[in-house]
């Protein structure tokens, strides 16, 4: 990859499903978009717009029905899904609006478990979880499993755990959909930050009006289709 | 951190909902290791019973209807270095009475043993005091049978034993029993003093009376013979056998075999005879090649004939033409006959007339055929001159020893009124001297049968060649060719090998068990793992891949089912106990009679262990194998069950299910006109294939449901049944665990056989007799003939002709379904075959087809190239005792110690013959030469009356034949019990895996109505009451519970059809209710049971939750 060149790059990518009587229905209309390397950007739109379907594609969670998606200069449509999921774990973070991190693991484990796909977690993941959880300011949660946090704490691990294995691309899908005003400020802040620190490149679906604010670049989508806000 | 961690704090955090998956994981490793574990149990109980009955004998020479010197034994005995102790027993059948209350035991075996069969080893125990004469140790089983106890009299018949044949040319058929009374010296223990001996394993210990060798020698008039050989002690049975085989060739006797070598030296010779009159072939065969001997065959002639002149019972013997008489005429004709001076001159022939003989020729069952033959005087000899010596004759039994003609006591009938002076005259001066020489080959051609060819054979005398002769006649002549021979009997019995592996098919009748538990286990598993797809979902997203989210889950799985396969083990060991106290008690009819021993070996509970680690393992591989496939975003946004169940298309449902139907309705049509098991096969395939087709269109109507968006709800029940429709492979699950069972749990139950309808049919298990009768002793005549009749005092009006079937016996292991051991030389049948061809008795459930065009019976006439006998068995018995299958062979000793092949040709449906093999007569008599008369009768009887009538004469006539009659019906129900059973055990288990089955649905339901809790809340919310609800859930999961029992019900009717209408069967309606009565009944409280749960407490909390 060259300077020039986008770390993220769609190219007329179009998601059509099946409808009930037959019908192809287009969720994503011919998005072209480019992302470079470090840059923070919000997704806005109405509900049902599109959003998440975007950035399931950008996170190779999902496959455009036509289009293109490369990553680093690499089409993802040449990944098998092994190769995808290795991708994600290497080069990717997410952060959901719900936090979806393991009960049954401490505050520690949650963060440590992107690790554990390439086998276990090594003492250098441990040495970066430690750091990133008491830059979150969690230090003193570290052997507390979930359902002992706040909701705004279990963002903010899952917020680490999307980091820990300092990928290029962190990708939030509604990152403050389920808190209150003044955590959900807190987080936005937190991931802008992290985003100039981790030098990690931020994509945020949202309804937040704030939250995009503090994202260096706006997108608008409306029925499928990318405009700039 | 690894990925160990991970999977510890899922176990930990998750244990609530894995207590149900273990459970389920141990109720099918519990069935499985109970299950093999009864394998054990039985294996060890036939182990106990083996020792019990063979005491210390490792090895044993087994003689049937022979005899050999009882000193043989002490002669081998010296030959063992080891502990080993050799000693000769007396086996005669007989049959036992009460003498005051007149209760009878048949097949009584009466030892007669020397102190050393308990003092030199051949049991454990200590031996019991020495017996006086008229005295008798017996077992608890005869003295139950007759409640006798110590110091009582019984009496005892006996088959008098006989060294020549009773059924061999002019044997004696008279006095054919001995009647002793016996006094009880004492009851032995079973544990301790051998009171079971049995050499044979049989379904329960014989009757044993054991008394002195010397005085039961005395008393059969055997003196100093034995029939048996036991060698026991410490050591290996085999060495063992194998010493003592190398011993008994080198230390045998020609007296052993019943031979003869004695010097004549007044004619020149010195001639080798047995006393069983004609000499075995293997002896004439090792005598011939000993060299200058000459063979000769002597016969009784009816008559001699020139004319009207005629000399009546006169011996004519066949030499060889070297041999004098013949040697003297060079050139000698095949129809020459020399006949003496004496005969010359009473008939008035020469050199030139025409001589006729008429003589006796045996039948099959001691039918006389007098047959004639005429030859041509080709000279006269010297009376008493050389080669026509008195020493010619054989020891005709009531011939030789006789002073007078008139006194003569043969077994064949003899006019004595045609004696005249001149006879009596030259039997007194010259007894038995030949009166007529024939070549050898043409007396040979008409005296030679089964028993032999020749009467003896000579050798040139000369001073100190009988050692020579001796020596080399027992070095040419194996005794194993006579049947002496040593065979381990020991190391087949404790392996404890029963006909059948009781584990495997204990799995088998557990298998619907275990299923269901496991079906119930996977459902239990799916559930927990559709409840974490968002952490499925989280886990793919941050970089596992599908195989990698499988693996965790597997590894999860897997110490789940290794805990449950430890409980399940431990808990099988209670199965194994519930199991083996059932098959001693309400299911005792399974093992025929006798109870086993719970015993369980720790390999096996270890195999059970794996057994249910692997099957809990592979059921969780079912259900997470699909999570490679999963996708992340529908795992975290919709749940597993929408991420795995894309709308799916039920076409191919339906064109599965429209071929089975087809395929059901085609196996029907075509199977309308077949016969027995071919038809009810056939039927049960067409029942599967309908089950098949009815399951598939349940997947189909579901899938249609499911996708019926754009339909509107005509009714709350409508709405219900789409509900049913949304978790397909849930619903599905359901309906065929309880379609299944029902089919399997009803189909299976028309197997049962109902024997008391089967009576007086001929096309049926009884062959339509109405009597089996065993005797113990043979009964030698034709009882169908009014000579054999006469013969044994059998009223002809009581048992008309043609009423009777007879057939010989040779004994044997029982190998019907009564006896759990492996039987290695089944009893044998010789039966005419056309006897049972022209009554069309008894239903063939297979035969083997060939270019000849025989069946049924005829096939028992069939020939082979190789020389196989062909058989008939019953299908029960070559399945599951002897493992075969028409076209099968299987090696079988014969009387001589050599092996002949036997061909299953047929095999007989659920026939009362169980446990035998039957061949024809004529092949019988050929390996068995020895084996006398019949000994199993076939009562045909037109009615109650008349059963009852030749019951009564039957019995009476032949009491001292120790004859049984036991009625078809009766002897085919102990037969059916077993098979009944093993049927109540399979719908027993089976009710068990329904149960569990149905508890299957109340966990569907409780789950898919906590899983809409949320939804039911909204229902509430617009204003629908609880009632309403109870019935949304009721009509979601009743439909399943009608639908699984109707598919189960449809194709169960289906594939017990031909059932309905076929003798000794039927469609139990009774069990049919029952069986869909209890699924219906507990479906509807599981039912109701999720949904009172369920439903229970403030929904709306649910709702708002959301």
């Amino acid at each position: 990859m060259t300077e020039t060149q986008p770390l993220l790059h769609l190219r007329e990518v179009t998601k059509e499903y099946a409808g009930h009587n037959g019908a192809a229905l287009a969720v994503l209309r011919e998005v072209t978009l480019d992302i470079r390397a470090g840059e923070s950007v919000a997704i806005t739109g109405p509900s049902g717009s599109g959003k998440s379907t975007l950035l399931n594609i950008m996170g190779a969670l999902d496959q455009p029905t036509r289009g293109h998606v490369s990553l680093g200069g690499e089409d993802l449509a040449t990944f098998s899904r092994d190769q995808l999921a290795h991708l994600r774990n290497r080069a990717m973070g997410f952060v959901f609006q719900s936090h979806h991190l393991l009960p049954q693991c401490t505050v520690m484990e949650n963060v440590l478990v992107p690790t554990l796909a390439r086998g276990r977690a090594t003492p250098d993941a441990e040495a970066r979880a430690r750091r990133l959880l008491d830059r979150v300011g969690l230090s003193a949660r570290l052997t507390h499993q979930p359902g002992e946090l706040s909701g705004g704490e279990r963002q903010r691990v899952a917020v680490v755990r999307a980091l820990i294995n300092q990928p290029q691309l962190l990708l939030a899908d509604e990152p403050t959909g389920a808190l209150d005003h003044a955590t959900a400020q807190s987080l936005g802040q937190l991931l802008v930050e992290l985003n100039r620190e981790e030098r990690v490149t931020l994509i945020a679906v949202t309804h937040s009006v704030e939250l995009a604010r503090c994202m260096g670049r706006q997108l608008h989508l409306v029925e499928g289709r990318l405009q700039q806000a | 951190m690894t990925r160990w961690t991970l999977i510890a704090r899922s176990l930990r955090f998750h244990a609530r909902s894995h207590a149900g998956t273990i459970a389920g994981a141990a109720v099918a490793a519990a069935v499985l290791t109970g299950a093999l574990a009864v394998g054990d149990s039985v294996r060890h109980t036939l182990r106990g019973q083996a020792l019990q009955r063979l005491g210390e004998v490792r090895a044993a020479v087994i003689q049937h209807d022979r005899f050999f010197r009882s000193a043989l034994a002490a002669e081998l005995q010296k030959g063992f270095q080891t502990n080993t102790a050799v000693g000769a027993v007396l086996r005669l059948n007989a049959t036992a009475q009460h003498p005051e209350s007149k209760a009878r035991a048949n097949q009584v075996q009466l030892l007669g043993v020397a102190e050393d069969f308990w003092k030199q080893g051949a049991t454990r125990g200590a031996a019991p005091a020495v017996l006086p004469d008229e005295s008798a140790f017996i077992n608890s089983q005869l003295a139950a049978q007759l409640k006798l106890k110590v110091g009582d009299t019984f009496n005892l018949r006996i088959a008098k034993p006989s060294v020549l044949p009773r059924d061999a040319p002019l044997a004696v058929a008279e006095d054919l029993t001995v009647r002793l009374q016996l006094r009880v010296a004492g009851v032995l223990d079973a544990q301790t003093q051998l009171a079971d001996f049995n050499l044979r394993p049989g379904a329960t210990p014989p009757h044993n009376v054991f008394v002195r060798l010397d005085w039961l020698q005395q008393k059969a008039g055997l003196p100093g013979r034995a029939n048996l050989l036991l060698a026991g002690g410490e050591g290996d049975a085999p060495a063992i056998t194998t010493q003592a085989n190398q011993l008994l060739r080198e230390g045998w006797q020609l007296a052993d075999a019943d031979l003869e070598l004695r010097e004549l030296p007044q004619h020149g010779v010195i001639e080798l005879r047995t006393d069983r009159i004609f000499l075995d072939a293997p002896a004439l065969t090792a005598a011939r090649e000993a060299g200058g001997a000459h063979t000769v065959l002597t016969y009784l002639v009816n008559e001699l004939r020139h004319g009207k002149k005629a000399v009546p019972y006169s011996m004519v013997t066949a030499v060889e033409n070297t041999a004098p008489p013949l040697a003297a005429s060079s050139d000698l004709p095949k129809d020459a006959v020399i006949v003496n001076q004496w005969l010359a001159t009473d008939l008035g022939v020469k050199a030139g007339d025409a001589l006729s003989l008429s003589y006796y020729v045996l039948g099959l069952n001691r039918q006389l055929e007098e047959r004639n033959a005429t030859f041509t005087v080709a000279g006269v000899v010297p009376t008493g001159g050389r080669g026509g010596d008195r020493e010619l004759m054989p020891n005709f039994p009531g011939i030789a020893g006789v002073d007078e003609i008139r006194n003569w006591e043969p077994g064949i009938d003899v006019d004595l009124k045609k004696i005249r002076d001149q006879d009596e005259d030259y039997w007194k001066e010259h007894r038995g001297t030949p009166k007529a020489f024939l070549p050898l080959a043409a007396g040979q051609s008409l005296w030679g049968n089964r028993y032999g060819n020749a009467t003896a054979v000579r050798f040139e005398y000369a001073p100190g060649r009988r050692a020579q002769i001796e020596q080399t006649l027992r070095s040419r002549l194996d005794p194993a060719s006579i049947g002496l021979q040593f065979r381990d009997v020991r190391s087949f019995a404790l392996d404890g090998r029963a006909a059948n592996d009781f584990g495997v098919l204990f799995v088998s009748l557990s298998f619907f068990l275990m299923a269901a538990a496991l079906i119930l286990m996977g459902l239990l598993f799916v559930f927990g793992t559709e409840q974490r797809a968002p952490q499925v979902g989280t886990l793919l997203a941050i970089g596992f891949t599908g195989r990698q989210v499988r693996n965790l889950l597997l590894a999860e799985g897997a110490v789940i089912a290794v805990l449950g396969a430890v409980l399940g083990a431990w808990a099988g060991l209670g199965y194994t106990q519930l199991l083996t106290h059932g098959l001693s008690t309400v299911w005792a009819g399974a093992l025929g009679s006798g109870s086993i021993t719970y015993h369980v070996q720790p390999l096996t509970v270890a195999i059970g262990m794996l057994g249910g680690v692997g099957m809990a393992l592979f059921t969780i591989w079912l259900t997470v194998r699909r999570l490679r496939e999963a996708q992340a975003a529908t795992l975290l946004n919709a749940g597993m069950h929408e991420a795995r169940h894309q709308v799916q298309s039920h076409r191919k449902s339906l064109v599965i299910a429209a071929a089975c139907l087809l395929g059901a309705l085609v196996l029907a049509a075509l199977m309308k006109g077949a016969a027995g098991q071919a038809k009810a096969g056939g039927f049960f395939g067409a029942g599967a294939l309908l089950l098949v087709a009815c399951l598939c269109a349940c997947h189909a109507w579901l899938g249609h449901l499911s996708r019926a968006g754009g339909d509107t709800f005509a009714s709350l029940g409508a709405m219900g049944w789409r509900g049913g429709a949304r978790r397909r492979g849930r619903s599905l699950a359901c309906i065929s665990l309880l379609a299944c069972g029902i089919f399997l749990v009803v189909a299976v139950g028309a197997f049962r056989i109902q024997p008391e309808k089967e009576m007086g049919v001929r096309a049926s298990g009884t062959g339509g007799f109405t009597f089996f009768g065993m005797a113990d002793v043979p009964v030698l005549h034709d009882l169908n003939t009014a000579a054999g009749r006469e013969k044994m005092a059998v009223n002809g009006a009581k048992v008309p002709a043609g009423s009777l079937v007879q057939m010989r016996l040779r004994e044997g292991d029982d190998a019907s379904c009564l006896n759990l051991n492996q039987p290695r030389e089944p009893r044998l049948l010789g039966v005419q075959p056309a006897a049972l061809a022209k009554r069309q008795a008894f239903v063939f459930a297979a035969t083997e087809k060939g270019e000849d065009g025989l069946r049924g019976w005829d096939l028992l006439s069939r020939r082979y190239p190789d020389g196989a006998v062909p058989a008939v068995v019953d299908m029960n018995t070559g399945m599951w005792a002897l493992h075969k299958r028409v076209g099968d062979t299987l090696d079988y000793p014969d009387e001589r110690g050599g092996i002949f092949r036997i061909r299953i040709v047929g095999m007989l449906a659920g026939s009362m013959l169980q446990g035998d093999l039957l061949i024809a007569e004529d092949r019988f008599v050929e390996r068995f030469p020895s084996s006398a008369g019949y000994r199993v009768l076939l009562v045909d009887a037109a009615d109650a009356a008349a059963a009852d009538r030749a019951r009564k004469e039957l019995e009476f006539a032949l009491e001292d034949h120790g004859l049984e009659l036991t009625l078809t019906g009766e002897r085919l129900a102990a037969f059916s019990r077993v098979q009944n059973t093993y049927l109540d055990i399979f719908q027993a288990i089976g009710g068990l895996a329904l149960l569990l089955g149905s508890a299957g649905l109340g966990v569907i339901v409780l789950r898919n109505v906590l899983e809409r809790r949320g939804e039911l809340a909204l229902l509430e919310a617009v204003g629908f009451g609880k009632g309403a609800l109870r019935w949304l859930v009721w009509a979601e999961h009743g439909g399943l519970l009608v639908l699984g029992t109707l598919a189960g019900v449809i194709s169960a009717v289906l594939a017990v059809w031909p059932a309905m209408d076929s003798p000794g069967h039927g469609l139990q309606l009774e069990l049919l209710a029952l069986t869909v009565g209890a699924i219906l009944l507990s479906g509807m409280i599981w039912i109701w049971l999720a949904a009172t749960l369920a439903l229970r407490g403030e929904l709306m909390a649910a709702l708002r939750s959301e």
